[in-house]
């Protein structure tokens, strides 16, 4: 197992905690300097065999958890929010790293088990992804399917983020009824729905800027990564929309947006999954 | 409210030793009134000497302050008028939430009906109007943090507000909001703030102009987007940005720069860069697929494709390089080796790891 909190024994250095659990199987001396010094060319800790644990950062003292784990060779495998105390630049190199080690150290009757919060991770790891809500399993598939079929508005929110953009409105004389201003054909995926009251889904990637839209007021732009996430508001509706690249906005500025129809969901009254703009199973 | 500057400020924790090492070397800069900052850079970069010695908590070793021209470099902490927010929320523990705002005031001898439309005011705005009357012992973490903000801004004469990590205690759901609040209230006070902060996100969704530190040197300062698309040296171009920026070493041919096999043009002549030391980047951003070799387009093949989402990642190979490449979740790939064009006037160019201008 490898935790949030960086755990390895304090008083070993790198070479003996990541020894550790093979001289507890007594492995022979010449096979464990073997075992560990493979273990510690994967995780890119050569030349820091001999360091104490306190004279690493954090990034370093999780590669050791990690290279400990892999010398176990265990059919399970559990790392629990291995990244979540590190800095983030720091957490987007190992994010890419961790994937290489332990996809490529899997042998084909072991199992990698990785809890996240962060969709990000679980997207990467391109598994299968089993989604948990309040001690219950709201779904469970591939990380594509669970992506693209959500099969409520809570998996929407867990697997996304920002998370799926959920607008309330209504179906009437074939239109998508937001608010008095924001109104639309319904997108053809749509089939044969009724009159009603409905809970749309929009990713903020699938909305776009553009002149021709509906009229927004910019409540605050904030960038992460690469990224600009503008939080939007008209009357009541908030929306959350993403650039691909980093942008300067000032608040309360007003946007014109749009709306990629052809990426809309429709939720029912409880939350249930009506209409995806994927092929559902 | 005052324009702060630093003028060849510099310090070194031991001067006594032959050669000392700087925890902050020497710079100059200029902080305008009103505006909001942000010290960004990883632990031990300096951020935090920088943030003392604007308080007067450290003298630095070399190089004067000003406030409004005015030489403050001696001048104690207490008669600079600086307000302070740090990591942990400090407030008083065993006075109300209407005396711990109005303290600041209190000491400066304003008189009970001053203090009170000034409190009520910034309560406000800090939406704490309804706890005045509550013990400030009782609060959650991030209220007590607006009540430290808050303190700061009763006070008119205040020539800055210096936030250390003032987010760190605080709910991720809630940092939003109060992010939010920081920029409302210097969007209304004009009050300079400035933000100290080793988080990217933190700083690039606050300020409107950072300053990167790495190993107690500034290497940048500019606007988020302006790091984002010239970075002015590659440890901006890995630091700002996911992922970071793709660079390669490369050299000069015929007003061309040479990158293994490829050649690119760049909107810049090149006659005059003689150095050995060349390198050239591009954001994955900005990079575009193309099925049909195009001006500044390598062939590629395509080594892994990741989708996260809400956009996919190509790693592309050519020659011995690996190049990122960010694309849409419904664009499709005609080819596993597709042409990338790498539009020139988005090419940055480093010499000796600065970018060339």
């Amino acid at each position: 197992m490898v935790y949030q909190q960086f755990i390895n024994y304090p008083h070993l250095n790198v070479f003996d905690n990541i020894a550790f659990p093979l001289k507890q199987r007594k492995m022979k001396t010449s096979d464990i300097e073997n075992e560990v010094s493979v273990a510690i060319h994967k995780v890119g800790l050569l030349g820091f065999e001999k360091r104490k644990i306190q004279e690493l950062s954090g990034g370093q003292q999780q590669r050791v958890a990690l290279a400990r784990s892999l010398v176990k060779k265990a059919k399970i495998l559990l790392l629990d929010e291995p990244l979540v105390n590190l800095d983030y630049k720091l957490r987007e190199d190992l994010r890419n790293e961790f994937k290489n080690i332990i996809t490529s150290d899997l042998s084909a009757n072991s199992i990698l088990l990785y809890a996240s919060t962060d969709p990000l991770e679980a997207m990467q790891l391109n598994g299968d992804i089993i989604v948990l809500d309040e001690g219950k399993i709201l779904q469970n598939g591939t990380a594509k399917d669970v992506f693209e079929n959500p099969t409520n508005i809570k998996v929407s929110e867990i697997t996304n983020d920002p998370a799926m953009n959920i607008l309330k409105g209504s179906i009437d004389s074939n239109k998508i009824i937001l608010n008095e201003n924001v109104q639309f054909k319904i997108p053809k995926h749509v089939k044969n729905i009724q009159a009603g009251t409905y809970h749309f889904g929009i990713r903020a990637s699938d909305m776009i800027l553009d002149d021709k839209g509906f009229d927004f007021n910019i409540d605050i732009a904030e960038i992460s990564g690469s990224e600009t996430f503008l939080h939007l508001h008209q009357n009541v509706l908030n929306i959350v929309l993403l650039i691909e690249e980093v942008r300067n906005f000032n608040e309360n500025d007003k946007v014109k947006i749009n709306f990629n129809l052809e990426k809309l969901y429709v939720f029912d009254g409880k939350g249930d999954l009506l209409f995806s703009p994927f092929k559902m199973n | 409210m005052a324009k702060i500057e630093f003028i060849n400020v510099g310090h070194s924790y031991d001067l006594s030793a032959k050669n000392p090492v700087y925890a902050l070397e020497p710079f100059s800069l200029s902080w305008g009134n009103g505006g909001r900052y942000a010290l960004l850079g990883p632990s031990g970069c300096g951020k935090t000497t920088m943030l003392n010695i604007m308080s007067g908590l450290v003298t630095p070793s070399e190089g004067n302050v000003f406030f409004n021209d005015q030489n403050i470099t001696s001048v104690k902490t207490e008669q600079r008028n600086i307000a302070q927010v740090f990591q942990f929320p400090v407030i008083y523990n065993t006075m109300s939430v209407y005396d711990n705002l109005a303290f600041p005031l209190k000491c400066r001898n304003y008189n009970e009906s001053q203090i009170r439309t000034k409190v009520n005011e910034v309560a406000e705005i800090l939406n704490l109007s309804s706890f005045l009357d509550m013990w400030a012992k009782g609060l959650t973490a991030d209220q007590k943090q607006l009540i430290s903000l808050g303190r700061g801004l009763v006070r008119e004469d205040v020539a800055a507000i210096l936030m250390d990590e003032p987010l760190t205690v605080i709910d991720p759901d809630l940092k939003f909001k109060l992010r939010r609040k920081l920029k409302e209230i210097n969007s209304k006070y004009k009050t300079t703030l400035i933000y100290v902060t080793h988080d990217q996100n933190e700083a690039m969704t606050f300020a409107e102009n950072i300053i990167v530190m790495d190993s107690g040197k500034i290497v940048q300062s500019g606007a988020p987007q302006e790091l984002f698309e010239r970075p002015s040296t590659s440890f901006v171009a890995y630091f700002i940005g996911t992922p970071a920026m793709n660079i390669y070493r490369c050299s000069i041919d015929n007003n061309e720069l040479v990158l293994g096999r490829c050649k690119l043009k760049i909107d810049k002549n090149l006659d005059q860069i003689k150095s050995e030391q060349l390198k050239v980047g591009i954001r994955s951003e900005f990079i575009e697929l193309s099925d049909k070799p195009q001006e500044n387009s390598i062939l590629v093949k395509i080594k892994t494709n990741e989708d996260f989402g809400n956009y996919i990642l190509l790693t592309c190979e050519f020659d011995d390089f690996e190049i990122k490449v960010k694309i849409k979740r419904d664009q499709s790939i005609s080819s596993e080796t597709p042409y990338l064009i790498l539009p020139k006037s988005r090419l940055c160019l480093y010499e000796n790891e600065k970018l060339i201008n």
